[in-house]
């Protein structure tokens, strides 16, 4: 099953914008049990997230939804606005282009979102091809093996024989039925291979032919850089305290970055050549569970909005957000300096990916004072991390195949 | 190469650069300011006594040390206006008692600063600390009674708590050798040991380049200010002067450690199935834990039993890794463990080199000093003052607690936390790798408790001495 990102965009009438708030913070406050969205029940949602755009006044206010899940749109959508009719429309009645007093009915509504549907240049996916449903069991069946070895130690056996009882536990269980995947995390990352010689076969032949257009580019980008150098007054900006608030509560945590690109069509294009290529990246080469070396992401979009004038980044992830940030600095500078450098206030980048992000203390504060808090956010399974969900589905994958010597120890030691 | 700029060693405070491993006996007096007239002109005859890096450099063995550390509220006390103490960081400012840290650090329940004894929200503002340092309690006591004749002679401040260390032994109290593994700045004087990380200056004192090639950011005072002249212009900005150069972080908790309740939770563990206690098994299983034996030697080479030579030999008992060394899988110390948590080295994801990168731009000079009393009920009270140094408190102080020992999730666990040091409440288990399949310890109690703290500045000298500026 394809994972699916859905964003939606809607202008907030400037005078309803408190309630709006205060029904934000209501749900998200209990968001798994609130009375307007029934978020558990939803078979196909991983995540979701409403946040609220309003600190820069050239923009009017405007309300994000974003979510990810399995399954088309329009289906998915079927299924969340059938539990979620009232809290929607609770939600969107406030907003503009909304012209259903009495409220909208299912289709109604479902096309009033779709119409608010924006694409999304870069999508990244952790554990890709694995809904929701499959998450769930793969958790199941390893807490069921771990259950069963807390209750009856193995020491002293050997390696066979303690396989031979996890296989017979799992097969005599009758609540968790291993739904094994189609495609496994190494045929994945097979294919993560074969996929990068392909991209780097089509690609070399057609870097060659725009390598003129490439220096003529480079040239103009370090002119920009320099001036970019030359006029940047970084002004301090406030940070959100409420966002330290809806942090460390869970082992994951949410992060939805706001700037503004740059102006001129020089660094936009940049831009969205730069997004095309990591969107390319994760659909080929990402798909083994990290983005550009971190591990911790479950999934990850940028959004362009606006008229293009704003740059949205939503993620998902485990663990601190200093955790988050040192991993992005350690392990994916570049990329990510190539994207935000073409954006307002970033640190200076020299060569559009070097630099930026580099400079750990300024990175973090930037990151900080752009920042959006979430007044809602869901997670399905948020003490689970990307890195546990890949243990728990390898396990359940493999458990009741023939295994022996060190494929059998490598399966005993992921537990 | 660019060159390596030197160490302004004579503006580093000494402890920067030494643990004052020769003078078994100190006291940490925390005071509060209350005349400020009062203050700076005692901190101005104290200056002169404070124990820099440069005298140590001199190779002569002083009998006692002074350093003097403050808290946010404690340079504002001073005179700081609040503009200059906003260009501290975040944490340094909130102060460790503040809810936000709390959160972070794991301090909750019967550790929660509303029970502390010292830095916490009942129990008086902390200002400034006072360290002191001797090699005989007789030198501890006579320094420490002429520095207090001048506090409490009309100085403007007051004393708010104050704690005696006397390192007694090599073991903290557990029984565990402590103090093995430091990172060595690079730059500085001390000998360097095999397997010892060299760091640059930034990752402990401000001013340097840390592990990231860049400058720490740097707290610094308005140029406009009286006697700021004294202070060195900021490269970035020449409307201010550094006050934060050759100065760095100093974190204190005071961390008291249940050993009674460790050593009977060792033998609940270890009983034989007719109910006899196995003293090797408790001591194998508390190693365990820790990621070396109570010798110091640690598990990843002496996987079966203790070492006491490997232990004691400052050339191997810290030169290894854990997958350069056949330990990736955690069989001989777990990745639970104490040691594995608090430095990974090259066992972070993707793979080992980057590991070992990543790693060190976590790393903490810890200073911390072992304490035993009396409480109330009679009963005696053990643990350790933990002291870290660092430059940047989240990023290392901070990161290490958080993300490494009390995250049920570190480097791909279910739900194990620092089976020695962290916020264990009764329900986390502790997973031994084992064949052929892992062992779980189940019913993880809380070990140690934090009875106190606080996130102290260091200033460099020259720091000091504008901060007696009237
Ligand atoms: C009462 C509490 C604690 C006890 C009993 C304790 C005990 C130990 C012991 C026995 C060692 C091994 C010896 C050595 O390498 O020096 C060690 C190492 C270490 N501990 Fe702790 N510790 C405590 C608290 C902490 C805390 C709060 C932190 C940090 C937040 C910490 C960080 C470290 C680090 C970084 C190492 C060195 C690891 C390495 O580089 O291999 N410890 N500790």
């Amino acid at each position: 099953m394809i994972q699916s990102a859905l964003t939606i965009i809607t202008r907030i009438k400037p005078e309803q914008l408190p309630a709006l708030e205060k029904l934000l913070d209501e749900i998200g406050g209990s968001v798994q049990s609130n009375g307007y969205i029934p978020f558990t029940k939803i078979a196909s949602l991983h995540f979701a997230c409403w946040v609220i755009l309003k600190d820069d006044l050239q923009f009017p206010p405007t309300l994000v939804f974003e979510n990810n899940h399995d399954g088309d749109n329009e289906t998915h959508l079927d299924e969340f606005i059938a539990g979620s009719l009232a809290g929607l429309n609770a939600i969107y009645s406030v907003c503009e282009d909304y012209s259903f007093p009495t409220g909208a009915n299912p289709a109604q509504m479902k096309r009033y979102l779709l119409d608010h549907s924006v694409a999304c240049p870069a999508f990244y996916v952790g554990v890709p091809g694995q809904s929701l449903v499959g998450i769930r069991n793969a958790i199941a069946v390893r807490t069921e093996i771990e259950a069963m070895l807390d209750s009856a130690p193995m020491k002293g056996l050997s390696q066979e024989a303690a396989y031979a009882r996890i296989v017979d536990h799992i097969r005599e269980s009758y609540s968790t039925k291993p739904i094994v995947s189609p495609e496994t995390l190494d045929q994945q990352s097979g294919r993560a291979k074969r996929n990068i010689v392909i991209t780097a076969l089509i690609g070399l032949p057609i870097l060659i032919l725009v390598f003129p257009f490439l220096i003529v580019w480079f040239i103009m980008l370090r002119m920009h850089e320099t001036k970019d150098l030359r006029t940047q007054n970084k002004p301090s900006l406030p940070i959100d305290p409420r966002l330290f608030e809806k942090e460390d509560i869970f082992i994951q945590n949410h992060l939805t970055t706001l700037v503004n690109v740059k102006p001129g069509a020089f660094r936009l294009y940049t831009l969205k050549t730069v997004l095309w290529l990591i969107n390319l990246l994760a659909k080929t080469y990402f798909i083994t569970g990290h983005l550009g070396g971190i591990p911790t992401i479950h999934f990850a979009r940028w959004i362009l909005m606006d008229n293009d004038r704003r740059l949205l980044f939503f993620s998902n992830y485990d663990g601190s957000w200093a955790s988050y940030l040192g991993d992005f600095v350690d392990k994916a500078n570049y990329g990510l300096t190539g994207v935000w450098s073409n954006t307002e206030n970033f640190p200076p980048a020299k060569y559009l990916f070097v630099g930026g992000a580099q400079h750990i203390e300024e990175f973090k504060q930037w990151s900080r004072e752009h920042n959006i808090y979430p007044p809602v956010w869901y997670s399905a399974y948020p003490d689970e991390t990307l890195w546990n969900l890949q243990k728990d589905i390898r396990i359940r994958d493999t458990a009741g195949q023939p295994l022996q010597g060190a494929e059998l120890e490598k399966f005993l030691q992921l537990l | 190469m660019s060159e390596v700029p030197p160490l302004d060693l004579p503006d580093i405070q000494g402890l920067v650069t030494t643990g004052y491993a020769h003078m078994p006996h100190s006291r940490f007096l925390f005071l509060a300011v209350a005349d400020r007239t009062g203050a700076k002109a005692w901190l101005k005859n104290l200056v002169p006594e404070i124990s820099t890096s440069g005298r140590r450099a001199s190779k002569e063995k002083p009998q006692t040390a002074v350093n003097i550390a403050f808290t946010a509220r404690g340079l504002a006390q001073f005179g700081m206006t609040p503009e200059d103490v906003s260009t501290f960081p975040r944490e340094y400012q909130q102060g460790m008692d503040c809810g936000d840290r709390s959160r972070v650090l794991g301090d909750t329940g019967d550790s929660a600063p509303s029970q502390w004894e010292v830095g916490g929200p009942t129990t008086g503002e902390l200002h400034v600390l006072l360290l002191l340092y001797a090699i005989s309690e007789h030198g501890l006591q006579t320094l420490s009674d002429r520095l207090w004749e001048s506090i409490s002679t009309g100085s403007g401040l007051t004393e708010v708590f104050r704690q005696d260390s006397f390192k007694h032994s090599i073991n903290e109290p557990f029984g565990f050798r402590d103090g093995i593994s430091q990172p060595a700045i690079e730059g500085g004087h001390g000998v360097v040991t095999p397997g010892q990380s060299v760091l640059k200056a930034g990752e402990f004192i401000l001013g340097y380049v840390n592990e990231y090639s860049v400058l720490p950011p740097m707290p610094s005072v308005d140029a406009k200010l009286p006697g700021s002249d004294l202070l060195p212009l900021s490269a970035v900005n020449g409307s201010r002067r550094e006050f934060g150069r050759n100065g760095t972080f100093l974190v204190w908790r005071k961390l008291s450690q249940d050993v009674e309740a460790f050593w009977e939770f060792m033998d609940s563990q270890t009983r034989g199935t007719d109910g006899t206690s196995d003293k090797d098994k408790q001591i194998a299983l508390a190693s365990k834990m820790v990621g070396r034996w109570p010798s110091g030697a640690p598990l990843t080479l002496a996987p079966l039993h203790d070492d006491p030579q490997l232990g004691a030999n400052a050339e191997r008992n810290n030169d290894f890794k854990f997958i350069a060394n056949c330990d990736a899988e955690g069989f001989a110390c777990p990745v639970d463990s104490h040691i594995r948590r608090t430095n990974p080295r090259d066992t972070l994801p993707p793979d080992p080199k980057k590991s070992n990168v990543v790693s060190e731009r976590h790393r903490l000079l810890r200073r911390g000093r072992p304490y035993i009393q009396t409480i109330p009920d009679g009963k005696k009270e053990e643990g350790i003052l933990f002291m870290a140094l660092n430059s940047d408190l989240q990023r290392q102080f901070e990161f290490v607690q958080q993300t490494w020992m009390n995250s049920p999730k570190f480097n791909g666990l279910f739900n194990n936390k620092d089976p020695l040091v962290s916020d264990n409440d009764g329900t986390g288990c502790m997973i031994i790798q084992d064949k052929p399949v892992r062992i779980c310890i189940q019913g993880m109690p809380r070990f140690v408790q934090v009875k106190g703290g606080g996130y102290f500045f260091l200033p460099g000298i020259i720091a000091l001495q504008f901060l007696t500026h009237e």
